[in-house]
């Protein structure tokens, strides 16, 4: 299929013109509408890169599963007999059906429904019907279901790679990590739990759209006008106000490029400046869970934990797919070049009073229902708006010629709240990932 | 309104939303699963209810939101899970779970001018159907019906198909909601734009 901009962007054989397409302060439009560039982002940005698949907390026991993409690539992420996580293709070495069709669960085997060839929760093909039909010379340990060979945890988070020459995971998430230390410390204990189950949207637009807006400081005044106005009718300053009050270049939030196309926006200085508890919008059962907790457990020894009850303050991006945002783990998946599945897991903590919990439940819903809905109708907006060819240029340049970006050690730049730094960064991982030599590798079963 | 009421006043204060209230939505909500097997509701009241839904249901696809409002009792829940057993919902997300004062927060949000995601309006069409009414506990009429919403903006059609459940109460007469609970077949996969109400 020829691509929109007329060839321009597609080089001789058929290659891209990376250099074209991906530029300094803009991108081209062919990269949210093309179905053969999204094809190769489905195999060398979800594949080349370590791409978050799950939280360790989702699958405590032994066998226990759940159904997650790699891409496009159908995984059942699997905890074996043996603890270890493991991500196996759902992908019979058959005939090429899925292997599980359920979302979650716990199995110790699975069966292909079409012809009946097992396997173990570690991948391993234990037995194959009728197999003396293959021939003396056949070995059902050749038939393993395919697998990730690399696995990362970060402290419960855990990465898959297909790319033999990715940096080790801890190296890739670069100055993303003491960041999402900081989040996942924010659990007394340090216990991050992924229980809570998810609120999931279909979004019909590419999936850099709604990447592009994880980091975009620049947006909220205007697109987030509604939820801004529901949270003032009943008076005082509540949650992201301070993004509409004057300029928010003007306030102590920044936006920050960490490596590795990771970024990050800090609300913190305006929202945790003195207490988000106390400007947080009026979520439900507010007053019931602050007064019994304050009963509880004492007034005083109640405050630092009603802060936990708040969202972080934190959009922390880490590419190509893991939006740490307020409480929540945000998922971005891809489905077609103009679908996206954006999936918003719950998390509790573990060591905390039950009404925090309680409380962050009602927290963790409020963006989603009242403030990702629009940024959604603006990406699609978007979508549409880019189906004019003759228009190429998506446009990156906040900041990028104000001198306001202060580079610190670690390669950490850090500019204004409204700086584009988050898709100037990302795209230049997108386009050495796009553009460079990648040999992607799948294992087969757990046997050396 | 006098300071101490106002003070309660749930469309300002949550108050009600407590523990207590929790475990009546979880045992209401089993009850609605469980489906009929209370006493049988008379026939006046039958008709009572289901004028009462059908309304409800009117009132949301004719954008009179305000008066909407007015079908639930003050202190009242807005639920929809996000799975398909609905657990408690003090350790999950739901796709929407509101107290008064967030279901107020909603229809003002539509009307704010400002919501992109209302812009333009979602048409809607409720279609209720199999509407079953018995008796819950103590003074609460229980009802559920399957339900079928038709969408419609920018040329985008949606169905979406689940069934509601309702804990309803008699105030000065009339037959209010207190609990709606949406139940999504697809509530554990992805929704759309769904700034209209359920």
């Amino acid at each position: 299929m020829a691509p929109d901009s007329g060839g321009k962007g597609r080089g001789q054989g058929g290659d891209y013109d990376w250099d074209y397409l991906v530029q300094a302060e803009r991108v081209h439009r062919d990269l949210y509408t093309d179905p053969d560039i999204f094809a190769l982002e489905m195999r060398r940005i979800y594949g080349g890169s370590w791409v978050y698949l799950g939280h360790e907390s989702e699958i405590p026991g032994p066998h226990d599963f759940v159904s997650r993409r790699l891409g496009l690539r159908p995984i059942v992420l699997i905890r074996g007999k043996d603890g270890e996580v493991r991500a196996l293709f759902n992908r019979c070495t058959h005939r090429g059906a899925t292997i599980c069709r359920t979302e979650q669960g716990k199995a110790e085997f699975f069966t292909c429904a079409y012809h009946g060839w097992t396997f173990d929760s570690s991948g391993n093909c234990l037995s194959v019907p009728f197999a003396e039909a293959y021939g003396d010379k056949f070995d059902r340990r050749e038939k393993d279901l395919g697998r990730a060979l690399r696995v990362g945890n970060y402290r419960g988070f855990v990465f898959v790679s297909l790319n033999p020459a990715a940096p080790a995971l801890i190296d890739y998430l670069a100055a993303a990590r003491p960041l999402l230390d900081y989040w996942i410390d924010r659990a007394p204990t340090g216990k991050v739990i992924v229980r809570s189950a998810a609120q999931r949207y279909i979004v019909r637009c590419n999936w850099k759209l709604v990447y592009d807006n994880a980091g975009d400081g620049y947006h909220p005044p205007f697109s987030h006008q509604s939820l801004l106005t529901i949270g003032a009718r009943l008076g005082g300053a509540r949650d992201m106000t301070y993004f509409a009050t004057g300029h928010p270049d003007d306030t102590g939030m920044y936006a920050q490029s960490l490596g590795n196309g990771h970024t990050f926006v800090d609300q913190r200085p305006e929202m945790h400046a003195v207490s988000a508890w106390r400007r947080q919008r009026l979520q439900p059962g507010r007053e019931a869970y602050e007064d019994q907790l304050r009963r509880k457990i004492g007034a005083e020894a109640a405050d630092p934990l009603l802060e936990i009850a708040t969202g972080s303050g934190m959009n922390l991006n880490i590419f190509p797919n893991l939006l740490v945002i307020g409480n929540q783990i945000q998922v971005v998946e891809p489905l077609a070049v103009d679908r996206t599945q954006i999936t918003w897991y719950g998390t509790t903590l573990a060591d905390v009073p039950d009404e925090i919990n309680t409380l962050r439940m009602r927290t963790q819903e409020d963006f989603p229902i009242f403030g990702e809905i629009d940024d959604s109708a603006n990406f699609e907006a978007c979508q549409v708006g880019m189906a004019v060819p003759e228009m190429e240029w998506i446009d990156f340049s906040r900041h990028a010629v104000t001198g306001k970006e202060i580079v610190s050690a670690g390669g950490v730049v850090t500019g204004p709240v409204t700086d584009d730094i988050h898709m100037r960064a990302y795209y230049r991982a997108w386009k050495e990932l796009m553009s460079g030599d990648l040999k992607l590798v799948v294992g087969g079963g757990s046997r050396p | 309104m006098s300071a101490t009421s106002l003070k309660r006043d749930p469309s300002r204060v949550s108050y009600y939303f407590d523990d207590p209230f929790y475990e009546r939505m979880v045992r209401i909500s089993k009850q609605l699963r469980a489906g009929p097997v209370g006493a049988e509701v008379d026939g006046a009241t039958e008709r009572a209810v289901a004028r009462a839904l059908y309304r409800e249901a009117r009132l949301i696809d004719d954008d009179r939101l305000e008066e909407w409002l007015g079908l639930f009792v003050p202190e009242c829940a807005y639920w929809i899970p996000a799975t398909l057993e609905a657990a408690d919902p003090r350790r999950q997300v739901t796709i929407e779970l509101h107290d008064r004062r967030r279901l107020e927060d909603r229809v003002v949000r539509l009307r704010t001018g400002t919501a992109a995601s209302w812009a333009p309006p979602i048409r809607t069409r409720h279609s209720l159907s199999s509407l079953e009414i018995w008796k819950g506990d103590g003074e609460c009429l229980l009802a559920r019906a399957n339900s079928i919403v038709q969408t419609f903006v920018l040329g985008h059609h949606r169905t979406l198909g689940g069934w509601c459940g309702y804990a309803l109460l008699n105030l000065g007469g009339e037959w209010k909601i207190e609990i709606k609970q949406i139940n999504l077949i697809d509530c554990d996969y992805g929704q759309e734009n769904n700034s209209f109400c359920l």
